[in-house]
């Protein structure tokens, strides 16, 4: 049974996604070429729950994927090898991705595709462990993920808003564990916050209830959001990187700030809460009309496959967009990368984002009517 | 139950034809449940027959709750020249006067009994179905039982709670008649005999003893469950907390061999 909640999220994550990589890679620093600036203002803040967002609901899908592996009554080293396998089909992907589509010398930025493989991995064996011990994990992740990047000297390795490492053991490990674009220090948090949260919500055993209801998600994400607000207002004794001046004090993506962290699983819990109280069928009711939330049929079956879609709409926004600008740097200057975030203005790349969305509704319809292979039915034919 | 703590005699109408204008109803007082209707008929020593079918109509015109073991009810015993029909929610003698009190304190006392030993096999009976659905928690336990301790624990404390009840019936079962024999304990002593009480409290003990013995395992699984649970949760805090260490260690060394 699918969740309509997470099917909203998921696509409002990819659609984020979308426009956030078509907008800076296309247009980072078009406007602000003399001045060296950024151009982003604060209504690109909730571009920031992207990576947050979906990496959160991998984790809740999981854990819904584990009830029903469960129900069916495939065995736990079955459910292990699977989790095993598609993780490290992700972590293949992920590299693989980043090759063909960053080009070699970004092998190893740590994207969010490893993130989600390494989580995939942490599963096998999170998933075996009494519950305070995974909030254990979680605060370690979030507490010793500032005083890593102190220790490692974060700032050194990232030039002009871009993770910057040299082929060495210890550049790519780093990368890897804290100072790559998605290390695991801390977003590794994010999927196992995901995980508790889709096992309370969604994963009642039986005629047991979940242990946790919408509402109390909601309550707990406001307790969080306090905690992001005393976290912002603490921010000037922090001395990391310093947020630009459009952001709330304290609120940075690269690195992933205390703030920001508090913040985005708060904003993840809430909007999740809600939505599931909305828009989701009640436990032990088949009927889909038993939501308090209808939404017609056409819309639901929009969000329901852009959601399954999402990771071949992740993969192929990407190719969509710099294939063409690696050629053309290729062809008209002899270097992939010469026009890279200085190709066009926001507005012109923001509308190319549209249009690949647009274009992507009747291009998987068209897959799904022919049956035709993506990255999920890839994925799922190699690893169950 | 002394003479001193019995109920004042409460005249009840509904006195049936054929029975001495002189009788009286006296509703005993039952440990738990109504009260027990007796209706004392004094003897005159014309009794017609008619006069103790009377009585035994009267008697039967009230069900018990449930059949008690294929006994016939309700039952009849002439004994020192009383005429005694009891069933458990109604009983009638013919008496002189003066075993009126010795009546009424055996009746009390044995309605009591019964009705307690039967409450005990009710629930004995209703206590059987989850035992065969309960079985494999005696076996082992798992996360997934975790949800059904609470409700193991309830049928444990049924189970033990019953035991404790049969264990202070026994007493009474088997406490001995006075001697020399009164018409009290005589009453008591062939009640007990003719609704096989003793028979009945050995067949409970030994049902008891089978639920007990199941929930006593069940109890003992779950309690080592929760201790290795917490054992275990224990264990991966402390492998947790040396593999940040570890990890830790491990990005100091790669940060400096950086340098």
């Amino acid at each position: 049974m699918r969740h309509l909640s997470i099917d909203i999220l998921r696509t409002a994550a990819i659609f984020m996604m979308v426009l956030v990589h078509f907008v800076e890679n296309l247009s980072a620093t078009y406007d602000t070429q003399d001045s060296g600036g950024h151009p982003l203002t604060p209504w690109w803040l909730p571009s920031g729950l992207a990576a947050p967002l979906f990496t959160l609901l991998t984790g809740v899908s999981y854990a819904i994927w584990l009830g029903v592996q469960q129900r069916r009554g495939v065995s736990e080293d079955e459910v292990n090898r699977r989790t095993v396998r598609r993780g490290l089909f992700l972590i293949g992907l992920g590299f693989a991705f980043n090759i063909f589509v960053w080009l070699p010398e970004d092998t190893f930025n740590w994207d969010v595709l490893t993130l989600i493989g390494t989580a995939m991995l942490a599963f096998s064996f999170v998933r075996h462990l009494p519950m305070p011990v995974p909030l254990l994990i979680v605060a370690l992740l979030a507490a010793f993920a500032p005083l890593l990047r102190a220790t490692t000297d974060y700032p050194a390795y990232w030039q002009n808003y871009h993770f910057d490492y040299d082929f060495t053991l210890s550049d790519v490990l780093l990368g890897y564990l804290v100072v790559g674009y998605f290390p695991v220090f801390p977003w590794l948090l994010y999927p196992i916050v995901g995980l508790l949260v889709g096992r309370g919500l969604f994963a009642g055993v039986g005629s047991q209830p979940p242990a946790l209801t919408s509402r109390g998600l909601m309550a707990a994400s406001g307790v969080l959001a306090l905690a992001a607000v005393a976290s912002s207002l603490l921010a000037p004794l922090q001395t990391e990187t310093a947020s630009v001046d459009w952001r709330p004090p304290g609120w940075t993506m690269f690195p992933a700030s205390t703030t920001y962290i508090l913040g985005t699983v708060a904003a993840g819990m809430l909007l999740l809460g809600l939505l599931h109280h909305l828009v989701d069928v009640p436990d032990g009711s088949d009927d889909r009309r038993a939501a308090r939330l209808q939404l017609p049929a056409s819309v639901t079956a929009f969000f329901n496959r852009t959601s399954r879609h999402s990771l071949s709409i992740y993969l192929l926004h990407h190719v969509a967009h710099l294939w063409p600008l690696w050629i053309y740097g290729v062809a008209s200057q002899g270097e992939p990368t010469a026009h890279w975030q200085a190709f066009m203005p926001a507005w012109a790349s923001a509308g190319l984002g549209l249009v690949f969305l647009a274009a992507c509704v009747p291009l998987f319809a068209w897959l799904d009517r022919h049956d035709l292979p993506t990255a999920e039915s890839v994925m799922r034919w190699v690893c169950d | 139950m002394t003479a001193d703590s019995l109920p004042t005699p409460v005249p009840a109408p509904g006195i049936p034809a054929g029975v001495p204008a002189a009788s009286r109803v006296d509703m005993l007082a039952t440990a738990a449940g109504p009260p027990h209707p007796l209706l004392l008929a004094p003897r005159t020593g014309d009794e017609s027959p008619e006069a103790a079918e009377a009585l035994r109509r009267w008697v039967a015109e009230a069900p018990a709750g449930r059949p008690r073991h294929r006994i016939e009810l309700p039952i009849l015993l002439r004994l020192y020249n009383v005429d005694l029909v009891w069933s458990p929610s109604r009983s009638a003698a013919f008496a002189s006067e003066e075993r009126f009190e010795p009546l009424r304190e055996a009746i009390t006392d044995f309605t009591n009994l019964e009705a307690e030993l039967t409450e005990i096999e009710d629930a004995i009976a209703a206590a059987w179905p989850a035992y065969e659905v309960d079985l494999p928690y005696a076996y082992g336990f798992n996360d997934a039982s975790f949800s059904v301790r609470d409700a193991l624990l309830d049928r444990y404390s049924t189970v033990k709670s019953l035991q404790g009840r049969l264990a202070r019936l026994t007493k009474q079962i088997t406490h001995p008649a006075p001697q020399p024999p009164t018409l009290a304990g005589q009453i008591g002593e062939r009640l007990r005999e003719r609704l096989r009480i003793e028979e009945r409290e050995e067949a409970a003990d030994g049902e008891l003893e089978v639920l007990s013995d199941h929930y006593d395992a069940c109890g003992q699984r779950a309690s080592d469950f929760m201790i290795a649970r917490r054992e275990n949760m224990l264990s991966w805090t402390i492998i947790v907390l040396l593999a940040t260490e570890t990890l830790l260690f491990a990005i100091d060394l790669l940060s400096n061999a950086g340098t």
